[in-house]
């Protein structure tokens, strides 16, 4: 009986994926920024400093429940649809969480390197981009895997606000079946199966990258 | 001396925590006066360089570039460069290569990114045979040994024709034959008008070459101190 509900499920699941990867995408752009202004020092990084300890502060549950039912409160024009609301909250906590490990990756290239380059009249934006950055993504990219995943976990919290996710079509179905054990089951074995080779990967980026480290001598 | 310093430092002090390294600090180089710079470790040697290169930020004092005050422009010593029409060549103690890049890219990155000609110019072979680094263009630092890297590092620096060259402990990894070949291409350097300021623990430079020779174990508050 419960394969019938599978295509509902499975909806859900590519409703989670959506959410997922639409945090991501804006989480990471908004990520970059922040991180690359945090580190070059800009006149703007004390406000670039505010706004990640706000959302690196803020449990992403409670930033979804503020936004949904709170913004609404300070005026009707900020009412956003479930989605919409799950995205940005989403979105909000992982570019906090991303700035703050673009800024620690662009921090371990050694300092004398970006003066080489400044010395040389390389302009700091360009030193960012194709010294230091091109070195740092490398140790950057297992730990954005790991928040990629921890974004994807995150997003069943969207059940709160009733975004139809996962977790949240799973409550209906088991409301219809009365098969609760079942139903949880296969959606931990549906976030086991997509998350598992995601960290496989940032496992063997990480052994790629401390091999190749030795081999270079840096 | 009439002639306009290509960099001056009025009064500088420069502290670190509690330690005065430099204390109401004046200091001027000229063209073509060659200084060496030597003393023990944590003196504030390569403070000092840094200093006159716009790395290292003073505490107080004025920094002036052919007269032109730069001491604002700490952290952005390219645009100060521009202003004032003053280039710079700063070879660190740590080489500071670029390990992701080739030492053709390595030696070739500034032209390219700011637009100059970045092609294999007669300068390119000349400094790269000089500095015995034909053999290695497509290699990376990491592939180097520390003394190639010293010398790819003295040819990144001097690819875009600075009227100063800094050079902090810059012939530590050098053998004595390969001492004489970075001093061969910095000859020919200075013959265009470059200007060398060099720090050193070595005993066994040409000491003939230098105008100037800088003992900072003294007291460092005082105007031309140390000269030879």
């Amino acid at each position: 009986m419960l394969l019938t509900y599978l295509p509902a499920l499975l909806t859900g699941l590519g409703m989670t994926l959506l959410i997922t990867f639409l945090s991501i995408t804006f989480g990471t752009i908004g990520g970059i920024f922040l991180g690359v202004l945090s580190f070059m020092n800009s006149p703007l990084r004390v406000l670039v400093r505010i706004y990640i300890e706000i959302f690196l502060g803020i449990p992403v549950l409670v930033l979804l429940i503020w936004v949904y039912y709170v913004l609404p409160e300070i005026s009707q024009s900020l009412i956003i649809s479930s989605f919409w609301t799950a995205v940005l909250a989403m979105s909000l906590s992982a570019s906090a969480f991303i700035a703050e490990i673009i800024n620690g990756g662009l921090r371990s290239v050694p300092k004398g390197q970006m003066d080489a380059a400044l010395i040389l009249g390389i302009s700091k934006l360009q030193a960012v981009l194709r010294i230091v950055l091109p070195q740092s993504v490398r140790i950057m990219w297992p730990a954005i895997i790991m928040q990629y995943i921890t974004i994807y976990k995150l997003v069943p919290l969207a059940s709160t606000i009733g975004v139809m996710e996962i977790l949240h079509t799973g409550g209906l179905i088991i409301h219809k079946t009365y098969a609760p054990i079942t139903v949880y089951t296969i959606i931990a074995i549906f976030f086991l199966a997509t998350v598992y080779p995601l960290n496989v990967l940032a496992r063997s980026i990480q052994r790629r990258h401390s091999r190749s480290d030795l081999l270079n001598g840096v | 001396m009439n002639q306009k310093p290509l960099i001056r430092l009025e009064s500088i002090c420069k502290r670190f925590g509690t330690a005065n390294v430099f204390d109401n600090f004046s200091h001027s180089i000229y063209a073509g006066k060659h200084q060496l710079i030597t003393g023990p470790s944590g003196c504030g040697k390569t403070t000092l360089l840094k200093m006159m290169a716009l790395l290292e930020p003073t505490n107080k004092g004025t920094i002036y570039y052919k007269g032109t005050d730069v001491t604002n422009k700490h952290g952005q010593p390219g645009i100060a460069q521009d202003i004032t029409n003053l280039r710079i060549g700063y070879v660190s103690q740590d080489r500071d290569l670029w390990p992701h890049l080739t030492v053709q890219e390595n030696i070739l990155l500034a032209l390219k990114v700011s637009g100059r000609d970045y092609s294999y110019n007669d300068t390119f072979f000349k400094i790269v045979g000089k500095l015995k680094l034909t053999d290695h263009l497509e290699k990376r630092p990491g592939d180097l040994s520390g003394g190639q890297q010293q010398r790819c590092a003295i040819a990144r620096c001097l690819i875009h024709n600075p009227d100063i060259v800094f050079l902090d402990e810059s012939f530590a990894n050098l053998d004595e034959e390969n001492i004489a070949s970075a001093f061969e291409i910095i000859d020919a350097v200075v013959e265009q008008g470059a200007t060398i300021v060099l720090v050193s623990h070595r005993t066994k430079l040409p000491t003939k070459l230098f105008s100037k020779i800088i003992n900072l174990d003294t007291p460092k508050s005082t105007e031309g101190f140390c000269n030879a």
